[in-house]
């Protein structure tokens, strides 16, 4: 299976982080991990990408509950300056909170593709891997 | 010339009426205005029957007034001039004695007295039971009959000119020619003329009558004598005499017409007795002389046998009290009648001669029925009226100008307890209720200044206990008969009843309305408690879905560690792994720690001691020595306490960890001297706790963020967003206040200030 090429992950628990980085490392599922515990640095990133031209991320993870700028903010403010450039990323909220309320809302939003409780597990990467071998292909011709 | 028809008469003397018929000359008198005599009220007639032309029949058919004596006698005058002279009978049918001898005498004086002297005999039918009744004050010429024949046949007995004929001798009657009858009936009124010329010369009483009159005739010759002492047949002397008598005669009778003058203009009856009580002179008024007709014809006789008995057994009485005392007395006499009767009032004077001595009585006689009966109807009135008032429930009243009661009807009693006897002449004020007073007093004055004809109102009166009762005053002014005030009249009607309905409905709807009120405000607070509510349901629900989150995610990432840590096999790493898990634990049970602190000052009741804030600050630093930093940051503690200072120990803990771990956590650390400082100040109101550090300070856009729920600014192992928001919970409960002043990257300072509850009363909420 091939590797997703790059990979966001904003959670203010730089725990989670240093999880999935692990994970990933075990499960052969993303080549590149850049990772921010604040959402406006995040963005502060995604927006620079956009300006210099540079490689989007395949995959961007986001965490619901952070403090100033949550996961909602974040996809509003995404919104605001999302381009074409950003199509071929995929959304996935990874988060603690299982409450249907904010299932129900990363509905809501198109540009949000699925909805992953904590804590990861190789098995769930191995899957969205699969999952993503497709648009990889896509991706390198 | 007439012929009767009395059925009584009739059929005993039939032969007497074939033969006046026979003459061809019948007359029904009761057509005839001669014969026939109606009394005065048109109602009651006589009728006059003349038998033989020498007895009269009278009968009367009806009633009558004592006015009508005058006229019968009128009437009998005239029946008698058309008779031929001779002896006269009377057979009176008139006032049978079956009314009882006292209405029989009084009727008797008042009729008989006036005919007695036209008759030679007077027969008066009375019923049989009756007829054993001492009469004896009948005239000497009358006698009583039990009926209208057996009177008939006593007169025949005397009437010896009509021996002639039989009664009821039909056969010789029928054989006689006419001439025979006339000349019987011609023989037998001669005969009747004579025995009545006789029977008047041999009556001792008329005898004395005619010596009399003839006397009067004479001096009335004399006074009308204009002859000279020349022209009169006598010596000097006595026509000098004469003259002299006639002169003094002349004045007599002109002194006498002039009090006859003087007495017929008033309607009383006078009659003057002598000292031996014999009638000397009257004067009868012609319309309304009540006892004595004709009195004229009674002079000389004694009061007790011109009077009927019972008034003169009354006059009897007084003329002794008369007599004694010189004065004049009155007295009312009666004369019983069917309806009201007549009433007289009688009175009598004393009479005294030239020298003082007593000379006899005046009696005067005026009928006063009418005013009696006036009388009667007003007193019954009156007492009707009486009656009425006094058994009204309505109070009835009357004052004279100065308001003292003069009247007040028994209902009085009823309602205010007071007699009445006890209320009269008091003022009427006296019973109203003292607030009152004044103004009910102004209320009669302006009745009384006639500047209202009336006033109406609702007010006060106290009873004899003092209680109030309301009355309905209704007064106005009371008139008397000219018109002008001389009091006040009212009614006082009781509604204490229906005042004390209405005290109770004022009540009532009093209550009702705070109620109202009471239910209103409940309202309210039900609908503050109610908003409230919703936002603690809503603050509930981001609670449970912080907290919720909040206590999974330390776990999630426990979970994912313990993951991570079976992958690897690096022992160094799993360790690692282990150091990050229990970082994520303590910041688990610090949001646990939080949230039982949270829980506990919402649930516990205040309860307050002696604050000893040196032991207090050496605690926290106990508990949170294990804080990252913490010895290398620099805590000066100031504690000045000027009086004992007392609040709830374990708040005022939360609220000084949790200013203080903020403090060490959120400070700055690559700095030369970072530091803390702690100032307490406390006296008898309050303590002012002060947390300054020169730490990393708070951006100003999140300084109204800070004390909400759940707020991060960073999101670091230990912090659980719940710090501030506990500790302002806190300090709202001790009733303090909480404030602070940061600049970023200088650094913050927290101010409490919360009151010494040694003068600061916490009141226990509902």
């Amino acid at each position: 299976m091939k590797k997703i090429r790059k990979l966001l992950l904003i959670d203010d628990d730089h725990i989670n982080n240093i999880i999935f980085e692990k994970l990933s490392g075990f499960a052969g599922f993303a080549e590149e991990i850049v990772s921010f515990i604040s959402a406006v640095d995040g963005l502060d990133y995604l927006k620079e990408l956009q300006k210099n031209e540079e490689e989007p991320p395949n995959i961007i993870f986001l965490d619901i509950r952070m403090p100033i700028v949550n996961g909602w903010e974040f996809l509003e403010r995404l919104s605001e300056f999302r381009e074409a450039y950003f199509n071929n990323t995929s959304i996935y909220m990874l988060t603690s909170s299982s409450d249907q309320s904010d299932v129900n809302k990363a509905k809501n939003f198109a540009i949000v593709n699925d909805y992953l409780v904590k804590p990861m597990t190789i098995e769930a990467l191995k899957k969205l891997q699969e999952k993503h071998q497709e648009q990889i292909i896509e991706g390198e011709k | 010339m007439a012929f009767f028809d009395e059925k009584n008469l009739y059929s005993t003397h039939e032969t007497q009426l074939k033969i006046v018929a026979s003459l061809g000359e019948p007359i029904d008198f009761r057509q005839d205005p001669d014969w026939c005599y109606k009394s005065s009220t048109g109602q009651y007639h006589y009728e006059a029957f003349i038998i033989e032309n020498t007895i009269i029949y009278l009968k009367e058919t009806g009633r009558h007034t004592p006015r009508d004596t005058k006229m019968l006698h009128t009437f009998l005058q005239k029946i008698i001039a058309s008779l031929p002279s001779g002896p006269l009978y009377l057979i009176d049918d008139i006032a049978r004695l079956d009314a009882g001898e006292a209405a029989y005498k009084s009727k008797f004086s008042k009729f008989h007295t006036a005919f007695k002297d036209f008759f030679d005999h007077i027969y008066v039918i009375t019923p049989e039971a009756k007829s054993q009744m001492p009469l004896n004050w009948l005239p000497a010429n009358a006698s009583v009959s039990t009926s209208a024949k057996e009177a008939y046949q006593q007169c025949r007995n005397q009437q010896s000119a009509f021996t002639n004929f039989k009664e009821n001798d039909d056969a010789e009657l029928a054989k006689m020619s006419r001439q025979d009858l006339i000349r019987h009936l011609k023989e037998a009124q001669a005969a009747n003329r004579e025995l009545r010329e006789n029977n008047r010369h041999n009556m001792p009483g008329h005898l004395s009558e005619v010596q009399h009159q003839d006397i009067l005739h004479l001096l009335q010759v004399a006074v009308n004598d204009h002859s000279t002492a020349e022209q009169l047949p006598m010596s000097t002397e006595d026509s000098a005499s004469f003259l002299q008598l006639r002169e003094l005669i002349g004045h007599l009778i002109d002194s006498r017409d002039q009090l006859v003058s003087t007495l017929s203009s008033i309607d009383d009856d006078v009659y003057v007795f002598n000292k031996a009580h014999q009638l000397i002179s009257s004067h009868a008024h012609p319309e309304k002389a009540v006892f004595l007709h004709n009195p004229e014809e009674h002079l000389g006789i004694h009061y007790q046998e011109l009077l009927e008995s019972a008034i003169a057994a009354q006059l009897d009485v007084v003329l002794q009290h008369v007599k004694n005392t010189k004065l004049t007395q009155q007295f009312e006499y009666c004369l019983p009648k069917t309806g009201y009767g007549l009433y007289f009032k009688v009175n009598i004077s004393y009479r005294k001669d030239s020298i003082g001595d007593y000379a006899g009585f005046t009696m005067v006689i005026r009928e006063i029925t009418e005013e009696k009966i006036a009388d009667k109807k007003i007193i019954a009135s009156e007492k009707k009226y009486r009656s009425v008032v006094e058994s009204v429930r309505e109070i009835i009243l009357q004052t004279n100008l100065q308001g003292q009661l003069a009247y007040i009807n028994p209902a009085w009693r009823e309602i205010s307890a007071y007699d009445v006897y006890e209320s009269l002449d008091k003022s009427i004020l006296d019973f109203v209720h003292p607030a009152d007073r004044t103004y009910v007093q102004g209320l009669m004055q302006n009745l009384m200044d006639s500047k209202c004809d009336h006033v109406k109102q609702e007010m006060r009166f106290t009873d004899k206990f003092g209680q109030i009762f309301w009355v309905d005053m209704f007064f106005q002014p009371y008139l008397d008969d000219s018109g002008s005030i001389t009091g006040i009249s009212g009614t006082l009607n009781d509604i204490t009843k229906r005042k004390k309905a209405e005290e109770v409905l004022r009540q009532s709807n009093k209550l009702l309305e705070s109620i109202n009120k009471n239910i209103k405000k409940a309202e309210k607070k039900l609908q503050e408690k109610n908003q409230e509510l919703i936002k603690t349901n809503q603050e509930l629900d981001r609670f449970v879905y912080s907290a919720s989150h909040d206590l999974r995610a330390p776990l999630a990432s426990t979970l994912g560690l313990i993951n991570i840590s079976r992958i690897s096999e690096d022992t160094q790493e799993r360790t690692y792994y282990l150091e990050l898990m229990e970082q994520s634990l303590n910041r688990m049970d610090k949001l646990i720690q939080d949230l039982t602190d949270y829980s506990r000052n919402a649930r516990l009741a205040i309860e307050t001691e002696d604050i000893n804030f040196e032991h207090m600050i050496k605690d926290i630093f106990q508990r949170l020595k294990y804080l990252k930093n913490i010895d290398t940051v620099a805590v000066n503690t100031d504690i000045a306490i000027a009086s004992d200072f007392h609040s709830d120990k374990i708040r005022l803990y939360i609220i000084l960890i949790n200013l203080l771990s903020n403090a060490i956590k959120y400070h700055k650390y690559d700095q030369p001297k970072p530091y803390i400082n702690i100032n307490i100040m406390a006296n008898a109101q309050r303590v002012v706790v002060t947390v300054a550090d020169n730490g990393i300070g708070i951006d100003k856009n999140y300084m109204d963020k800070i004390f909400t729920m759940f707020f991060q600014v960073s999101r670091d192992a230990v912090g659980s967003g719940l710090g501030l928001y506990i500790t302002r919970e806190t300090v709202n409960k001790l009733h303090g206040s909480i404030k602070v002043t940061s600049v970023i990257n200088e650094g913050t300072s927290f101010t409490v200030t919360i009151p010494n509850a040694t003068s600061y009363r916490y009141e226990t909420e509902d």
